[in-house]
């Protein structure tokens, strides 16, 4: 049974530990902390302790890391074709097979796409490892999980990444539980422990303003799921070498979706994802008529349309355009906010890359002081 | 800042309206950042014989921060907040800020505990560590446009939905420093100087006095803001407050702060009738001490069924259910003590369903999120009037809002609410009515259609007024005269009453160069 | 229809701020609140009750105070509210999660429809739901935007999946994690409110569940999280002051010095 304990000795009574959990856990009995059962063991007043007098106390499990080998890359397929993610994954998995030699599979559920194996593999695959059943053309996320799991368990791979999309976010999570293993979602940087060897993954909490460092350290195999655009894809190269290799699956007793209709047209907030000028626009620009101003204006530039949380909320936009934690990621070149404060959670949907310009009537808002460019007074009346 | 206004007129330009709609004129603006700067400007006008405009965050809407020619002195960047102190005898802290400082700032820095304290005394800066590191504490005075600046809100006496609590702008401010027209400078303290018998006498800074008779009005016995506050052997300090600008400038003021409420939780309660609605308003209306609302709110059907029109066009996902095409009295409470809330709530219950409310017919509001969207609702019939009013005004260029700003003495209540429904009704006009019922304080919005119904809605809300200063009620509980209701201040005061405002403003301003026609035309002109 | 809602208590401000003198984070109120997702799914259970009938239980994993997100559910018009309170679940990661839910369903007695909130507004992880389902053996859809009765078997769910908008139609039982689009959530009336304050909100321990003890809790979790720290921010903005032409100008300017192309006359206009 875990265990999290003041070593009453240690402690000062400082109280450097009381402000810092995010669950108000702790309070001062006397001199000394007490921490309470609201404690979740993030771990956060463990660091804050100079005189390391919290001791947090787990037992461990069978250790399953000793068989296990191989970085795995979901590549995601959409019509055939592999998404951009799964590039951009490959690129990040070489980046840890140099910290830590490991052969690199892309891991593919469709048709067969033999060019699109040899993108695979010129975007980092050592290998490529495929199934390609017929059922696995649409994705499903009932089926993949089954033959994702399955696989897992045949080849036993020590790392599995996906890319966090509305999909991946369906099947990664029933994957790991299938594999009883453990799944960090939407990790912003990984990294491999030069100490223990371990996957390192970091991900946004909090609405984005914490970061928090998480380890699968006994589970095999480390899953993790990283959203579109965070991660950089390798160049191209078509002179290296790699295999494809198809697995054996009998698909026969699994249960799929049963998938009624799939209407590709242009969606509202559609391409949004690939804009390269994108409109923001939140509770400041004055209300739901305002929009209109913007929709304009985004049209006149060619740009896409998005919407704070608060606007969405507020109904003046729909929940397709949400921009940031709870919404989509964006990697516009140029991102135009008018009157968006700047929260933590809605910037948390922005590239690191993206050349801000704010338009607000707060000059003390947050945008300005993580943004790139301001303008003061959001003029009114649009 | 050059003792030198700028004279560009495209730098003017913005400067020219407030939240009314009316435009004036200038020659130039100055923008100081102290109380030196600000000195100085008032030398500049002095010397060059320029009326001067004293202007905050420009929210206002009466038209008082519109100039009428001359110079303006613009506060906007006057706006830090100069120190903190402990008021000992009430137990509370105090805050001391310039004037341009907005209203929503003042709160985001109490809230985020996050003063700029460059330039603070050495005791500010204890105290401010003590505030830091202790419980949360706000600013207790409410207004709807937070965007207002307290200097501002000095100026009108302003006041909001918690007022009815709380009490107006009036009641947390405890010291106010100004300069006269003449550059001299006066400091006021709550507590500190009283008039007599009549009469009152004022040390300014430099040792001078300024003295004078206090005017004989009696002030209606209702929430009002119409000319300046007078009563028999009042502390001066209440002379500046809500003077809209007339006496002098201010150019600090001390603020006293509060403990936030441990909880606040609301509850919109819809009722097929008026009768019924303001049954529950009376009921509501008699909680005292710890058991009075915080705020007692009503809107009518007419502005229900305009927020349901604009939750169809909406897109369809949104915050808001479904509102029913009714009317609806919104009330919200504070509680110092989280384990006293659902004892609250059940007493509010059982008030509710004694005067006749449907309790499955309410909305309540226990958390934060919840209680926040009541807020964003009440705050959208303004807003959505105000849109509605700018769409007709793109047609048609003459139409704008009416509104009106009366209240009444309590047993008036279902007299007024008759009066306004029977006249719109009559007259065939469309017209809404919501706001501060538990001070017998709404606003009725009329929203013409025409040219004509314009006219009718102007002449509507003279015969109103008539009626209302004959019943003891105010042409303006809270927005103030400014420029465009002297016509009203006069008709509800009287020319005598408003010879004495005149000559009260002489005293401190003899050359009459503050503020002309706010209140009262100088030259007896209205 | 039996429909069981899972819940969960978050803290109501999310916001943190970094003390820049100590560096620590300091966060800002303790206040908790129903994880704002889990509104729609609790909105969306009751809807499909006043439509087929049966009964909806609200369930929920955490500390006693919980209990006030479950009463309110009661409130709302949920049947039924359970509690999983004990201090072994604590420091569950989201496959621990979603092994003690799993117990708690099967101890209800199994169901023909779960939902869920799609994310949690702490976590961000919009994992327990797909976790939880195969935990149970049943088939799942996240991200629902909208769903309808066909029989009772049967519901047509549709979804935006990426960019491709789907109909499924999904057999029961089975477990759906709802968006925002889903519906508007009812407001909690002063009825209702009234009726649950004599309702009772059922806790479970962990020796109520039929479990394994060193599944649940940090013990039976995969993932710990090893260190937190405060996010960084970006870099301060460089502001433009002036009248709002002025400024225009100068921001059309810095964007041109970085590569960007002069726009078309037509943008210029209006």
């Amino acid at each position: 049974m875990a265990e999290i304990r003041v070593l009453v000795d240690k402690c000062t009574g400082c109280r450097k530990c009381v402000p810092v959990c995010p669950y108000g856990a702790i309070s001062m009995d006397g001199k000394k902390a007490r921490i309470s059962d609201a404690c979740v063991y993030c771990a956060a007043c463990v660091q804050v302790c100079r005189f390391d007098a919290i001791a947090l106390r787990t037992e461990p499990a069978a250790d399953e890391a000793a068989e296990s080998s191989g970085i795995w890359v979901f590549a995601e397929q959409s019509e055939g074709k592999a998404l951009p993610v799964a590039l951009e994954l490959l690129g990040e998995a070489r980046a840890l097979a140099r910290k830590k030699p490991a052969k690199i599979s892309a891991v593919w559920l469709g048709p067969p796409a033999p060019e699109q194996f040899q993108s695979l593999i010129a975007h980092g695959a050592d290998e490529v490892l495929t199934v390609t059943d017929e059922r696995l053309t649409c994705r499903d996320e009932l089926l993949y999980p089954q033959v994702l799991a399955r696989l897992a368990e045949a080849y036993k791979p020590e790392i599995f990444l996906f890319g966090a999309t509305g999909f991946g976010r369906s099947i990664a999570p029933r994957t790991a539980s299938a594999l009883d293993t453990g799944l960090t979602a939407d990790c912003t940087r990984l990294d491999i422990d030069p100490r223990n060897g371990l996957l390192l993954q970091t991900r946004p909490a909090f609405g984005g303003n914490l970061l928090a460092t998480i380890l699968c350290r006994t589970r095999r195999p480390q899953m993790a799921s990283v959203r579109p655009k965070v991660m950089r894809a390798l160049q191209a190269d078509y002179t290296r070498r790699g295999s494809v290799r198809s697995a054996p699956m009998d698909l026969r007793g699994m249960h799929g979706l049963e998938i009624i209709s799939v209407r590709t047209d242009a969606r509202d907030g559609a391409g949004l994802e690939s804009a390269e000028i994108v409109v923001g626009v939140g509770r400041g620009i004055g209300g739901a008529r305002q929009v209109e101003l913007y929709r304009r204006l985004a049209g006149a530039l060619g740009a896409g349309l998005a919407a704070t949380r608060a606007v969405v909320d507020l109904g003046w936009l729909e929940y397709a355009r949400q921009v940031g934690q709870t919404g989509i990621t964006i990697a516009p070149k140029l991102y135009l906010a008018f009157g968006i404060s700047g929260s933590a959670q809605h910037m948390a949907g922005l590239a690191e890359s993206t050349y801000i310009i704010a338009v607000n009537k707060d000059e003390n808002a947050p945008i300005f002081s993580g943004g790139r460019t301001g303008a003061g007074r959001l003029r009114r009346g649009g | 800042m050059r003792p030198e206004p700028n004279s560009n007129p495209d730098a003017i330009q913005p400067f020219l309206s407030d939240e009314s709609s009316s435009t004036g004129c200038a020659e130039g603006i100055f923008f100081p950042q102290n109380e030196a700067e600000i000195r100085e400007a008032l030398r500049f006008c002095r010397q060059t014989g320029a009326p001067v405009t004293i202007q905050g965050a420009r929210t206002g809407i009466t038209g008082g921060a519109v100039p009428s020619g001359g110079q303006i002195i613009n506060l906007s960047r006057c706006n830090r907040a100069l120190g903190m102190g402990w008021d000992e005898p009430n137990q509370r802290y105090t805050l001391t800020v310039q004037p341009g400082m907005l209203f929503s700032q003042a709160q985001k820095a109490l809230a985020e505990r996050d003063f700029d304290t460059a330039g603070w005394s050495a005791e500010s800066q204890s105290v401010y560590r003590r505030f830091c590191a202790g419980g949360r504490w706000y600013f207790p005075a409410d207004i709807t446009e937070t965007s207002a600046s307290i200097g501002g809100m000095v100026s009108t006496n302003a006041s909001g939905a918690k007022t009815y609590l709380y009490g107006p702008m009036r009641a947390h401010v405890l010291g106010v420093r100004a300069l006269l027209a003449d550059g001299r400078a006066l400091l006021l303290r709550r507590g500190g100087k009283h008039a007599r018998n009549g009469c009152f006498q004022l040390r300014l800074e430099d040792g001078s006095l300024v003295e004078g008779k206090l005017p004989t009005y009696r002030m209606p016995r209702v929430k009002n803001a119409s000319g300046y506050y007078i009563q028999p052997d009042m502390d001066l300090l209440d002379l500046f407050i809500g003077a809209e600008g007339t006496l002098g400038v201010v150019t600090e003021i001390t603020i006293a702060l509060a403990p936030v409420p441990a909880c606040s939780w609301g509850v919109l309660v819809f009722f097929d009738d008026t009768p019924s609605a303001l049954r529950c308003v009376r009921e509501l209306q008699k909680l005292r001490a710890e058991r009075k609302p915080a705020a007692i709110e009503y809107f009518d059907r007419a502005c229900l069924e305009m927020m349901r029109r604009e939750q169809s066009e909406l897109h369809s996902h949104q915050s808001l259910p479904w509102l029913p095409a009714v009317e609806a009295v919104y009330a919200e409470f504070h509680h110092a003590d989280p384990a006293r809330m659902d004892a609250g709530v059940e007493a509010v219950a059982d008030l509710l369903q004694a005067a006749g409310a449907d309790l499955a017919d309410t909305w309540l509001a226990l958390t934060p999120q919840d209680l926040d969207k009541l807020i964003g609702f009440r705050h959208a019939v303004p807003e959505s009037i105000n849109r509605i009013i700018a769409e007709r005004k793109r047609e048609n260029p003459s139409l704008t809002k009416l509104g009106t700003d009366m209240a009444v003495p309590d047993e008036k209540l279902e007299w007024v609410l008759d009066l306004y429904s029977g006249s719109i009704r009559q007259l065939g006009l469309e017209g809404l009515k919501f706001g501060h019922i538990g001070d017998n304080h709404l606003h009725v919005n009329i929203l013409p259609r025409s040219a004509r119904e314009y006219a009718e809605g102007k002449a509507l809300f003279l015969e109103w007024a008539r009626q209302i200063i004959a019943a003891g009620g105010t042409v303006s509980a809270e927005h103030g005269i400014g420029k465009l209701k002297t016509a009203q201040l006069l008709a509800m005061y009287g020319e005598q009453a408003v010879a004495e405002m005149r000559a009260l403003k002489g005293c401190f301003d003899p050359l009459g160069m503050l503020n002309q026609g706010n209140m009262f035309a100088l030259d007896g002109s209205g | 229809m039996e429909i069981v809602v899972c819940v969960k208590q978050v803290p109501a401000s999310t916001r943190v701020r970094l003390n820049p003198v100590t560096n620590t984070i300091v966060r800002e109120g303790i206040d908790l609140m129903l994880n704002p997702f889990d509104a729609y799914a609790v909105e969306e259970a009751l809807r499909l009750r006043e439509k087929a009938g049966g009964r909806v239980t609200v369930l929920s994993m955490g500390i006693p105070s919980a209990e006030g997100i479950l009463r309110h559910a009661l409130g709302l018009g949920a049947d039924r509210a359970v509690l999983l309170s004990d201090k072994r679940f604590a420091g569950a990661d989201t496959l621990a999660t979603a092994y003690t839910l799993a117990a708690a369903v099967r101890n209800l007695g199994g169901c023909d429809l779960i939902l869920c909130g799609r994310q949690a507004v702490d976590g961000d992880t919009a994992q327990v739901g797909p976790s939880l389902a195969q935990k149970l053996g049943i088939p799942h859809l996240s991200a629902v935007s909208r769903a309808r009765l066909l029989s009772p078997g049967e519901l047509l769910c549709e979804k935006w999946a990426d960019e491709a908008h789907l109909e499924i139609r999904l057999q029961l039982p089975a477990l759906i994690t709802v968006v925002k689009e889903i519906n508007t959530p009812r407001f909690l009336s002063l009825k209702g409110y009234l009726r649950a304050r004599g309702a009772e909100v059922e806790t479970w321990g962990a020796d109520d569940l039929n479990i394994d003890p060193t599944r649940i809790g940090l013990e039976g979790s995969a993932t710990q999280v090893v260190f937190t720290a405060a996010a960084e921010r970006r870099k301060a903005g460089k502001a433009v002051s002036g009248t709002p032409e002025e400024a225009a100008a100068s921001i059309l300017g810095t964007l041109l010095q970085k590569g960007w192309q002069r726009p078309t006359s037509e943008v210029n206009r209006g």
